[in-house]
């Protein structure tokens, strides 16, 4: 339906970026195989909305920022309609990197024109770094969905990606009256 | 005589199959016109300008038949094809243009014949009025023409690009001497290659392997740094992509044929049909050229008669050119390129007479296959004809007169006689290469049909235990049926039995390789490349323009780069996309390894097989993907270089694509699955 939305999923290097996609779209990824560093790779997929529309979502997965590679190309952040900040929940710095990236997200872009979640992975890993709490606390203040998953449940990994592309592609209207933004979601589903 | 007693081809089992296969043929042949009357042979002059006009020279063909000498192929008229020739190949042209001017002079004025064309060799280029460059030209034409007593071998040195300036002296020319020195340094590294053939030959290199027993030559291209440069200096590498591995001493040993195997190069080899249309209609013109200067070197005439106009039928089955019978196919299943109706002969044959003693050769009874033919003929086309109970026996007399019916044979009237002349050639290699060239001019329905024939002709042979038919019965049998002998007079002249015994060995060598003869040699894949970036350097001012101009471009893009656009990709990678595959685009390394074998499988799943958990059955509302489940890189998947400097080549698994994007910086990499 409509217009394919861009989705741009970026974050710190080796925090599970193409593995949560992979695991999203295949449902083929196993948790612990090897790391192939992405360079850029586009996936299209078709994703059903709480409204019960499908919509057509390409994605961008993009290279993982590490300090030699600190900044995401600015030609992702223009482009987007969405982004989807991957942190890993057993790395700090990964925690911190999405921080920077909302930044810059925010200095180019719109907060109204864009949707952004932040996805914290491998919270199957026992050695977990980023509390939830603290987690939750920055994605209050910056207001973003804040998602934890683990590539090993792929029902619960289809939460942010659904909610993401259901805000994408909410109609315009709508999304105006934040306040009334439950209601309306309501009645939606109720006449659909 | 000696020579012709001891002919390859002349197995130690006699030609009987064949004889008593010609008869046969005349006992089940109704009347049919002599081919004599079916196709003529033009003069001297229209064969050549047809040669210019097949082999891409048009500008010159069409000025030549206009009635105007062309003096100087290369500035006036297509440049951009001769720049890109090799030497010997622009001597074959030179040659066939300066006869023409000729002819046009002895037309035009009718003059008496001028002394000294008479006193010179007939192929050089005479015209005293010749300017300087042509004149140069013409002392290098003579040097090709092959002397008596060495079997000119082909040129190997690497030529600098033809443009309009006289050829340049390569450093390696300079210290022979200027008439014979080709003449020298080649034929040692072809003729003796397996001792000596390093010298001289700088692109090449010759590894003798124990000499006398085995003979292993595998002569490639060195240094392939050298092709990306504005050099084609691979130019035999064709031949040198054969390797010999011959057990007996006597390559000529006509009883076994040496296994000769492709020898795979960096770029990956060319199938075939795995260049585009528009790329082939290069190969083409460019493998006229090629065989023309191969047969030349060999003193062979190479003729090619143009059928002429027979009514022909245009619907049926029997007696239909191949063409019509696949464009009627296309109608009903979409990508047929060969006739269904020889599809389904010889899936019949595979499957129920592969194991038949005597299959091909034992006959069928004459009265059935006439009703067989008459019920193929009224019913194949409307699909309700079935090949229960038939006899197999009968269905491979039908498969032979299919064959000998068609109006235009399967190796096509135009290159009948190139391929029963290829037997002429001395040395195996380079007749395989010849054959290659042939099947490379073949019309596209010819060489598909000529490929599915031997396909299941090698079955039949592979079978030989139980069918009792090696590839000597097999090909006897078929030659006649291919080649279109007619039998003539009751006792057999020398010639017929000289004809039958070169034939079959034409029909065995195509089934013994027909895997390796249906490839595009490396070195012309180069030379349509090279075509390429002549070409569109010649469309655009000047490339470095160009380049200029698509930098400035870049640079825009970077400072404002908007939605959908292009993002500027950094050194080192390249981007593959794949429309319609899930994944559609990916960015690579160029790792130096990396194959595009190696690209495809990053397309695929990692762990395809277990690919269930996305069943459209149990989706879950919301859910991604719902109904068709994700689409991964299926096995008919091929990697595609588009582009750049060819038009579109699919490419082999083994293709190292670090080397490729060396040679085609400026081509997309496509995924997508072959069609056919």
């Amino acid at each position: 339906m409509g217009k394919t939305s861009k989705v741009v999923v970026c974050g710190q290097v080796f925090s599970g970026k193409t593995a949560a996609l992979e695991q999203l779209i295949y449902g083929t990824h196993t948790a612990g195989t090897q790391l192939f560093p992405t360079i850029e790779d586009i996936y299209v997929a078709n994703i059903e909305t709480d409204r019960g529309v499908r919509e057509k979502i390409r994605f961008y997965d993009t290279a993982g920022l590490s300090p030699s590679n600190p900044e995401l190309p600015k030609h992702y952040i223009t482009l987007a309609d969405g982004f989807v900040l991957v942190y890993s929940t057993t790395d700090r710095d990964s925690f911190k990197r999405i921080d920077l990236l909302k930044r810059d997200i925010d200095a180019a872009r719109e907060k109204k024109e864009v949707t952004v979640v932040a996805v914290g992975t491998k919270t199957d890993l026992k050695d977990r770094k980023v509390d939830l709490r603290e987690a939750q606390n920055w994605a209050q203040k910056e207001k973003v969905r804040l998602f934890e998953v683990s590539v090993r449940d792929r029902k619960a990994l289809m939460d942010p990606f659904v909610f993401l592309a259901s805000k994408m592609t909410q109609p315009q209207t709508k999304s105006r009256f934040p306040a009334l933004g439950p209601k309306v979601k309501q009645t939606s589903i109720n006449d659909s | 005589m000696q020579r012709q007693l001891s002919q390859p081809g002349v197995v130690d089992n006699d030609l009987s199959d064949y004889w008593t296969e010609i008869k046969d043929i005349e006992e089940n042949s109704e009347s049919f016109g002599s081919e004599e009357d079916l196709c003529k042979t033009p003069d001297e002059f229209e064969h050549n300008t047809e040669w210019l006009k097949d082999s891409g020279l048009t500008g010159a063909a069409s000025k030549l038949s206009a009635g105007n000498e062309v003096h100087n192929v290369y500035g006036e008229v297509d440049e951009v094809l001769m720049s890109t020739l090799t030497r010997t190949q622009a001597a074959a042209v030179e040659r066939r243009v300066s006869n023409l001017n000729q002819t046009l002079r002895m037309k035009g004025r009718a003059q008496p014949r001028d002394v000294r064309d008479i006193f010179q060799p007939p192929s050089s280029p005479t015209s005293p009025t010749m300017p300087q460059e042509d004149a140069q030209r013409g002392a290098e034409g003579r040097e090709i023409i092959p002397s008596p007593f060495l079997p000119q071998p082909r040129e190997i040195i690497p030529s600098p690009p033809r443009s309009i300036s006289p050829p340049l002296p390569s450093p390696l020319e300079d210290s022979r001497h200027p008439p014979v020195r080709r003449r020298v340094s080649s034929s040692s590294s072809i003729n003796l290659g397996v001792t000596d053939a390093a010298t001289g030959v700088r692109t090449m290199s010759v590894q003798p392997k124990s000499p006398g027993t085995h003979k292993e030559l595998s002569r490639r291209v060195s240094n392939q740094e050298l092709v990306s440069d504005t050099d084609i200096s691979l130019d035999f590498s064709s031949d040198a992509k054969l390797e010999v591995g011959a057990k007996s001493d006597d390559e000529y040993s006509a009883d076994q044929l040496p296994n000769f195997t492709l020898v795979k190069d960096k770029y990956g080899v060319t199938k075939v049909g795995d260049l585009s249309e528009r790329d082939m209609k290069k190969v083409r013109s460019l493998a006229l050229i090629e065989l023309t200067a191969l047969f030349d070197t060999h003193n062979i005439e190479l003729k090619r008669r143009r059928p002429g106009k027979v009514k022909l039928k245009e619907s049926g089955v029997f007696s239909v050119p191949l063409e019509v019978l696949v464009e009627q196919d296309q109608k009903k299943r979409d990508g047929i390129k060969t006739p269904l109706i020889l599809q389904s002969i010889i899936l019949f044959l595979e499957e129920n007479a592969l194991n038949i003693e005597g299959i091909l050769r034992v006959p069928g009874s004459a009265a059935r296959i006439k009703n067989l033919r008459k019920d193929i003929e009224e019913r194949f086309n409307n699909g309700d004809f079935t090949w229960d109970r038939v006899r197999p026996n009968d269905v491979a007399a039908l498969l032979k007169q299919f064959l000998r019916e068609l109006p235009n044979p399967l190796l096509t009237y135009e290159y009948l006689s190139a391929f029963a002349s290829v037997e002429h050639i001395p040395d195996r290699r380079q007749q395989l290469q010849a054959l290659n060239l042939l099947i490379l001019l073949l019309p596209t329905v010819h060489r598909d049909s000529l490929k599915l024939l031997l396909k299941f002709l090698s079955k039949v042979v592979s079978k030989e235990k139980e069918n009792k038919m090696n590839i000597n019965n097999v090909a006897m049998i078929m030659a006649p049926n291919m080649f279109l002998v007619k039998s003539g007079s009751k006792n057999v002249n020398y010639n017929e039995v000289k004809m039958a015994a070169g034939t079959s060995q034409i029909v065995r060598m195509l089934i013994k390789y027909h895997k390796i003869l249906w490839t595009v040699p490396s070195f012309m894949v180069m030379q349509v490349r090279r075509l390429y970036q002549v070409e569109s350097s010649k469309t655009k001012d000047s490339k470095g323009l160009m380049k200029l101009i698509g930098r400035h471009h870049k640079e825009k893009k970077t400072t404002i780069p908007s939605a959908g656009q292009e993002d500027p990709l950094p050194k080192g990678v390249i981007k593959v996309v794949a429309p319609h595959l899930t994944k559609t685009a990916m960015v690579l390394d160029l790792d130096p390894q990396l194959t595009a074998g190696d690209v495809v499988k990053r397309f695929r799943g990692r762990t395809a097989s277990q690919d269930n958990s996305s069943e459209p059955g149990n989706a879950p509302p919301g859910c991604i993907n719902p109904r068709q489940s994700a689409v991964y890189a299926r096995n008919n998947t091929y990697l595609y270089e588009k582009g750049g400097n060819i038009g579109e080549r699919c490419l082999d698994m083994d293709t190292n694509i670090a080397t490729l994007v060396k040679v085609n910086p400026h081509a997309e990499w496509v995924l997508k699955p072959k069609s056919h």
